[in-house]
């Protein structure tokens, strides 16, 4: 299948001169469930593209450090 | 060691014009969630010219059925034709077939689901959305399932809050 779709770019809107003035609350690093939301914060600063090649990545290096461990 | 490649397999079907849906873990990691998975799940269509083309891609693939690795068995068109789940190993490393999901949702059920995601290299592939994937995910309701539901939900919701515009 060919790519018939750009990806969408989210552009933040210009702030005003009052929101300027203020500092953003900080948003919470965990959920009340646990959940690590900066890590999906991230996954999400991502492409589709740049998440597979990662988790391929990642999945290798697991592979070879159990290969380097056989028998342990 | 056999390198798990999920670009080359997924590239693979999609450059034999395979019409699948990419459902389960990496379709939730395509998705933006930060999970580890190590099989390529998807639903295919059981259109008779796809499975011709899906049976060739497989055999490309060296593909077997993982139960039994030391037998080396084919699947056979009979298999992709049928109703069960087929857990094969490939060169590229796992992957599951399966005819539908849930409560026996197909290809054609699943397309309105699905979005087109670029996976890189001038692939693209549709993929279930995320939605669509935590309601297959409490209808299961297997342990498994219920435990990542969490960073499921949490994921959407983060998704959810980046598009909508701000006041």
């Amino acid at each position: 299948m060919k790519c018939s779709l750009m990806s969408a770019f989210l552009v933040p809107k210009a702030m005003d001169s009052d929101s300027n003035l203020a500092e953003p609350a900080p948003l919470p690093d965990y959920s009340e469930d646990g959940v690590d939301l900066t890590l999906i914060r991230w996954m999400l600063s991502l492409t589709p593209a740049e998440r597979l090649r990662f988790l391929e990545e990642r999945i290798n290096e697991i592979m070879t450090i159990r290969e380097l461990n056989a028998g342990n | 060691m056999q390198e798990t490649r999920l670009l080359a397999t997924l590239r693979s079907l999609a450059e034999a014009e395979i019409q699948f849906i990419l459902v389960g873990g990496l379709a939730a990691v395509l998705n933006g969630v930060p999970l580890q998975t190590y099989d390529v799940d998807l639903v295919y269509s059981q259109e008779p010219a796809n499975i011709d083309r899906l049976l060739i891609v497989l055999q490309s693939l060296d593909a077997i059925f993982r139960i039994q690795p030391e037998r080396r068995l084919q699947p056979a068109r009979s298999h992709l034709g049928g109703k069960g789940h087929l857990n094969l190993l490939t060169l590229y490393g796992p992957i599951d077939l399966l005819p539908t999901v849930g409560k026996g949702l197909s290809y054609a059920d699943l397309l309105v689901h699905s979005t087109e995601m670029d996976i890189g290299d001038g692939i693209c592939i549709r993929v279930l959305d995320l939605e669509t994937i935590i309601s297959l995910k409490e209808e299961l309701a297997g342990e498994k399932d219920i435990a990542v539901l969490p960073i499921l939900r949490r994921t959407l919701s983060e998704r959810r809050a980046r598009k909508e515009p701000l006041p």
